[in-house]
């Protein structure tokens, strides 16, 4: 994958509206045949940026080039992207034939070879036979299928993706999602995916950009993300994370596995922690376990998340074990935190 | 079906249900409170729409003797407006001008409505409000307004007169069927304009930018997308317009001349200095079942178009 070409190059791209800066010196490459999120809060500039590449906001300032290509004076029409909507924008007045085949006018297709590639498209979706129904007739999940069927007819260099799962329930989201998947890799086209889950962004991609406030915060591959995050905000945006202050930890590990140097925050994420009953034994070289009180105790299942404050500060850790370990305690018992030393991430302050 | 004996509980327990009857049909019976909502318009509209329509239709049977009325049922009225040419020059004449009228009106007001709906940002409603600011005053007014912009010595005449475009003003402007199919044209825009604003409005604009994202420059957008999507609007406002317009004569009356007379200015001599109100009321039923006629190729042709466009 590292060695593909680049499909996407954003150049110092910025958007203003009025004075409202919407997307800030957004500057990255998405390679050919990535999976490639953007993933933000609402307001983040994800939406906007995505609306520049396919030509429906133009950049206040810097470039956009596709495939080489400049796109600065290039209409939505005339560029080499197709769009899956968020609410789909099915055309409803056109069945789902022709809804899937609209952008086929142009290729000057004779009758047979359209109806074969409408076909083909159906059966990719999964909805054969369907071709003859009214766009009302459709439930979400079809819609979101018609739509992307729609885009991927015209075998775009890249495909965007607002947002395409959000108006679906939790179990067809998740089944949408790993046919998402196989069918990028199966048609080999570079998607760019608008949203605001993490877990989506994760589950679907290679790459992933974090923005915050029209800024792109880190780029990365969701390991990266989550195990390397750069700064506070990243680290708490994606999964949940404890943040102490670098002096605890220390103590906690002991100042020999402590080399990351200068760091204000260190943080660990919450099933990195071991929690202790009894008084751990010391071990050569790490600190001391630190002492604290469980205050919160939540069942989810595969997981049991505990809520512990430390003994002679304020700060509360989250700790999430698996449920076969042994489950400990009511609120209230005194436990011992530990954890390995390389499971602690040093952040500067943003 | 009730049981001989009953409890005095079992008494009680079907009085209150009872009782509640009425309240109960009503929360499980959506079409009778629909029903019930309706009932007041319906009320209105069989006193002042059914009940002088079924007396008119009753009429055009009759036949005028002197100042009275012989109930003789016959189809004499009928059978003079199919024989008489002059009845179906005026009929013919009247559909073709309140067409001319109608397309005019949808041709002109459709980009005020495409622009209402797509480029008006803020105030639609002020905008909504001047564009229909000519309704505020009395149908009558706009019709002799329209007297003095078109008139020998009117606006157009004189204006291009001295710009010495013409030597003498143009006859064809008043008193023709120019004028009349200017006038309606006019006269019923706001008819038309509406309910073409309001499809245009409804349009879901991700659907534009999805015609766009798939391929298709801004014409091709607006016959493939918008056009389709308004059709709703532009055949309500096609039939509100067309409808009252063949049947009008107070326009005829004031600015056509001789050769614009329509079918209403006859209907409305038969009720009134001619005193046939038998055969106006025959005129008046052929008009009807003419117009229906013509809505109904109308709505054929929608469709096969529609069918055809896919």
């Amino acid at each position: 994958m590292n060695s593909a070409a680049t499909m996407i190059s954003i150049r110092n791209v910025t958007k203003r509206f009025g004075v409202f800066a919407a997307v800030q010196d957004a500057c990255f490459d998405i390679r050919a045949g990535e999976f490639f999120s953007l993933l933000g809060a609402s307001g983040s500039g994800k939406t906007t940026l995505l609306r520049i590449l396919a030509g429906f906001e133009a950049a206040t300032e810097g470039e956009v080039h596709i495939d080489g290509a400049p796109m600065d004076a290039v209409p939505p029409h005339q560029r080499p992207v197709n769009m899956v909507f968020q609410n789909y924008a099915i055309f409803p007045h056109l069945n789902v034939r022709d809804n899937i085949g609209f952008g086929l006018r142009k290729l000057k297709l004779d009758k047979a070879e359209r109806a074969r590639r409408i076909d083909e498209m159906l059966e990719l979706i999964k909805l054969p036979g369907f071709g003859d129904r009214a766009s009302d007739q459709l439930s979400g999940g079809q819609r979101q299928r018609v739509a992307l069927a729609r885009a991927l007819i015209l075998r775009p260099k890249v495909l965007l993706l607002d947002e395409p799962l959000g108006a679906l329930d939790k179990q067809l989201r998740e089944q949408m999602q790993t046919e998402l998947r196989a069918l990028q890799r199966s048609v080999g086209i570079t998607f760019v995916l608008v949203t605001h889950d993490q877990e989506e962004a994760m589950a679907l991609s290679d790459r992933i950009a974090v923005m915050a406030d029209g800024r792109v915060l880190q780029i990365d591959t969701p390991a990266g993300l989550y195990e390397r995050p750069k700064t506070r905000r990243v680290a708490s945006f994606v999964g949940s994370m404890n943040f102490l202050p670098g002096d605890l930890a220390v103590r906690a590990c002991g100042q020999a596995a402590w080399q990351h140097g200068k760091a204000d925050f260190i943080a660990i994420r919450p099933e990195r922690i071991t929690l202790h009953t009894d008084h751990p034994a010391d071990q050569a070289g790490a600190g001391q376990p630190l002492p604290g009180r469980l205050t919160d105790r939540v069942y989810l299942g595969e997981r049991v998340q505990y809520q512990v404050q430390l003994d002679g500060c304020a700060q509360h850790l989250a700790v999430s074990t698996p449920n076969t370990a042994p489950v400990v305690a009511d609120p209230g018992t005194p436990v011992w935190l530990t954890w390995p030393a390389e499971a602690m991430i040093p952040l500067q302050d943003d | 079906m009730r049981m001989a004996v009953t409890t005095p509980n079992e008494t009680a327990l079907a009085a209150g249900r009872g009782q509640s009857a009425p309240r109960w049909l009503l929360a499980r019976h959506e079409g009778l409170r629909g029903l019930i909502l309706l009932a007041p318009a319906l009320v209105i509209l069989g006193i002042t729409v059914i009940v002088p329509f079924a007396m008119m239709g009753a009429m055009s049977f009759w036949t005028q003797v002197g100042f009275d009325y012989a109930d003789d049922w016959s189809l004499r009225n009928y059978i003079e407006i199919a024989s008489e040419p002059i009845y179906s020059t005026l009929l013919l004449r009247s559909l073709g001008m309140a067409m001319a009228a109608t397309l005019l009106t949808v041709v002109l007001v459709y980009p005020m409505a495409y622009f209402l709906a797509f480029h008006v940002h803020r105030n639609k409603l002020l905008w909504l409000i001047i564009i229909t600011l000519p309704f505020w005053t009395s149908y009558l007014l706009r019709v002799f307004a329209w007297r003095v912009v078109l008139g020998f010595e009117g606006v157009i005449n004189t204006g291009l007169m001295e710009i010495g475009l013409i030597a003498e003003p143009l006859k064809f402007l008043l008193y023709s069927r120019t004028a009349v199919v200017i006038t309606l044209a006019h006269a019923w825009a706001a008819f038309a304009l509406l309910p073409i604003y309001v499809s245009l409005e409804k349009i879901d604009r991700s659907v534009l930018e999805a015609s766009a994202d798939l391929g298709e420059g801004p014409v091709m957008r607006f016959f493939r997308v918008i056009l389709p999507l308004s059709m709703p609007g532009v055949i309500a406002g096609t039939f509100l317009m067309f409808i009252p317009t063949v049947g009008d004569y107070v326009t005829a009356a004031l600015v056509g001349g001789p050769d614009a007379r329509m079918i209403g200015n006859l209907i409305q001599l038969q009720f009134g200095t001619i005193n046939n109100w038998p055969m106006g009321a025959a005129l008046a039923i052929t008009m009807i079942l003419a117009i229906t006629v013509v809505g109904l190729m109308f709505l054929g042709l929608m469709l096969a178009l529609k069918r055809w466009a896919r």
